[in-house]
């Protein structure tokens, strides 16, 4: 006898990978399996795919356990713990950074995310001279002027071009990439230069110095130098008139100014660049937001807190400090005494030290897959990855959250849940039952 | 009046700093010494008490002099007003943040933040300080409003960035941006600067007594002898902080960041 195959086709699925957030893809699932992904690029595909591949299992000890146990486990080492962390976050969705933030609060944490090590810098230049900004649909519909800094959407963001900025066809660019000039900076040709008009290419960290110049040249400055950043001056004065005549910049920024020399004051020189600019024209300034659900960390994290990341609650009320309370730097000191990492690789993404410390402190792991990090912890507790099987939000590169879609089962609780029952069972240790520190944040 | 006196006993070989906020003269010359024992203090998320990590001797007292190794102690006269702090060793994080006035005297090297948003007072440092001494924290507006930090060693980066007023003086090298988007203030370094020094500065005068890669928002305005640094360096030399002799040297003046206002300036000695 044989049992018919159940056959489902998902339409309208987010996708999890980057931070475009596509919301369009079709997930076609049989007998609970994920055959094929329509519409996706390469690592969207990938993501559902091989969603099935390198699944962590539960176990304490590098022994097998139940997840009762494992979660058991954990509430002892972060009831004990004095100055824990807890870090991670991008690859899940928003209920989940509601429980971690929760978590944080009763146990008197660190809590930082993945922002941390790659877009901090733009949040904290942000929060130092503000920033004029869109959302990507401002720009598929308004944009004539596009240029990529340090960044290299063409290998990751792939879907960037041809659903927000480049290629696509909007209400005032009809004829698409015809209606627009695209111009990209940066230290080495990508594949983006390739998608340019224009490639711009300057000495590794000289970006600083380029902003400020071109900013003191839209205010109509002369200058005593013959180039800044190894190109003539003259053609920085061409850019800006370039961007002086454009209807609708957009100025989209990567990785390459926010972990190179000078980090957040890269950004912020930037960000007075654009807002210098609009004195002349409508132009705005947007990070490319790589990693998942990244962004959606920091919103949380900012309703909830008052601050984005780097954020400590020993004292039972959040304080913010990068250098102090930032990942790299809790780990890089050894301060921290025990660490929760949930949907994210930290053993396998940091510096060898902070890496070092991690080892050597009680350590708990909660991800779907294996991963450098669940390889040594002490504690392992496999999760259903969100966007594929566990359902909730995820925000988009432009802070806009958009729904993510449960498409298949999978045996394990979700990340909001594992932390709720974890959440449970420190309270459950807790002779006085939580009194001891400040009333707990606002939900919501 | 005599002298507190806080020895450090150590945290038992933990690596969680302690945040020692109540340290300051305001608060200790009102305490007997069973009270100074019971002032609260946070190693991490734990509440616990100063006489848990120090043995004190002497009260009422605003002068106070700290000993052991303390460079994992964060918080020592934060917000201080008034009296005397003698650290002899290094110093954790913040160390006279957002003083007010008195005096703070490490005999070590202090970590990052060390007088940062102060606004009053003498912050003295013997060995090298951190990042950010005498700037503004995350978010902050301005950094250093007032008072003066001495340095004998180095400082790392941003040093004096955000500041408002007030004087810090350095006598070994600085990281890169110092005076990071300064309003006003002077900043003087006899050692080397790091790249970017004064970017985004918008008033205030950064002194430099070597060579360095001025940003080319800077435009070169003339040299000249300023009165102004040989009166300063009269004024450190008088209170002990010993400093090179210039005699009638000539300064280089750059004008900017004109990328902001324009209105500050970088002095570099030409000799
Ligand atoms: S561009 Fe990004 S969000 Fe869109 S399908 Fe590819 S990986 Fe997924």
């Amino acid at each position: 006898m044989t049992v018919a195959k159940e056959m489902r086709v998902v339409k309208d699925v987010t996708c999890p990978f980057c931070g475009v957030t596509c919301d369009d893809l079709e997930v076609h699932v049989e007998d609970g399996k994920i055959r094929d992904v329509k519409n996706a690029c390469v690592l969207g595909k990938d993501t559902f795919l091989h969603h099935l591949e390198g699944l962590a299992t539960p176990r304490i000890d590098g022994k097998p356990a139940s997840i009762e146990a494992c979660i058991e486990a954990a509430a002892d080492i972060l009831a004990r713990a004095k100055y824990p962390l807890i870090y991670g976050l991008d690859s899940t969705e928003l209920h989940a950074h509601r429980k971690a933030i929760e978590l944080a609060d009763l146990i008197g944490a660190n809590i930082d995310h993945t922002s941390s090590v790659c877009h901090a810098p733009s949040l904290q230049a942000v929060q130092t001279v503000g920033i004029p900004s869109c959302t990507v649909g401002e720009v598929k519909n308004r944009a004539d002027l596009v240029i990529f800094w340090g960044a290299n959407p063409a290998e990751a963001h792939p879907r960037h071009a041809t659903r927000y900025s480049v290629t696509v066809k909007g209400m005032f660019t009809p004829q698409g990439r015809k209606d627009r000039t695209v111009i990209h900076i940066d230290v080495r040709r990508t594949p983006t230069s390739r998608m340019a008009d224009t490639f711009i290419q300057i000495k590794p960290h000289s970006d600083y110095e380029v902003f400020s110049t071109l900013t003191a040249l839209v205010n109509g400055h002369d200058l005593d130098v013959s180039e800044v950043g190894g190109v003539p001056l003259q053609e920085w004065r061409d850019l800006v008139e370039v961007m002086k005549g454009a209807k609708f910049g957009i100025l989209y920024w990567g990785m390459g100014l926010t972990m190179t020399r000078g980090k957040y004051l890269n950004v912020v020189a930037l960000l007075r660049l654009c807002q210098e600019l609009n004195r002349f024209t409508k132009f705005l300034g947007a990070p490319l937001r790589g990693h998942g659900n990244v962004v959606g960390m920091a919103q949380v994290l900012t309703w909830q807190t008052g601050f984005p990341f780097a954020v400590n609650m020993s004292r039972g009320y959040p304080r913010f400090n990068p250098g102090e309370f930032s990942v790299a730097d809790l780990l890089g000191r050894g301060e921290v005494d025990a660490a929760l990492i949930i949907a994210a690789d930290a053993i396998g993404n940091f510096p060898a030290k902070a890496a070092q410390h991690l080892k050597s402190i009680p350590l708990i792991a909660v991800d779907p897959k294996e991963s450098e990090t669940t390889k040594v912890a002490q504690v392992v507790i496999p999760a259903a990855q969100a966007a594929v099987a566990a359902e909730g939000v995820a925000y988009r590169m432009d802070h806009i959250p958009l729904p993510l879609k449960k498409v298949v089962d999978s045996p394990y609780p979700s990340d909001r849940e594992i932390l709720d029952r974890i959440i449970a069972r420190v309270l459950a240790k807790r002779p006085d039952d939580g009194a001891k520190r400040a009333a707990p944040l606002p939900r919501g | 009046m005599g002298e507190i006196i806080l020895t450090f006993k150590g945290m038992g070989g933990s690596t969680v700093p302690l945040e020692a906020d109540p340290i300051t003269p305001d608060l200790l010359q009102l305490k007997v010494r069973a009270e100074i024992e019971r002032l609260p203090l946070y190693h991490g998320n734990e509440q616990l008490l100063l006489g848990d990590f120090f043995s004190v001797k002497g009260e009422r007292s605003n002068q106070i002099r700290l000993r052991g190794d303390l460079s994992q102690v964060k918080n020592i006269g934060v917000g201080m007003q008034t009296g005397r702090i003698v650290i002899e060793s290094s110093i954790g994080m913040h160390v006279g943040a957002r003083m007010t006035g008195g005096e703070i005297q490490v005999h070590g090297n202090a970590g990052d933040w060390a007088g940062a948003e102060m606004t009053g007072g003498l912050l003295w440092i013997n060995g090298s300080a951190g990042n950010r001494a005498g700037s503004a924290y995350r978010g902050s507006k301005y950094g250093m409003r007032g008072g003066v930090i001495l340095i004998e060693g180095s400082g790392g980066h941003e040093v004096g960035g955000y500041m408002r007023r007030g004087l810090i003086v350095v006598r070994g090298n600085l990281e890169d941006h110092a005076g990071a988007r300064m309003v006003a203030g002077s900043i003087f370094v006899f050692g080397r600067v790091g790249g970017r020094t004064g970017g985004g500065m918008k008033r205030g005068s950064i002194v430099c007594f070597n060579p360095l890669d001025v940003l080319p928002t800077f435009r070169l305005t003339s040299t000249y002898a300023p009165l102004f640094v040989t009166i300063y360096l009269r004024a450190l030399r008088s209170r002990g902080f010993s400093v090179p002799e210039i005699g009638g040297g000539r300064f280089a003046r750059y004008c900017g960041d004109l990328a902001e206002s324009g209105k500050g300036e970088i002095l570099v000695w030409q000799g």
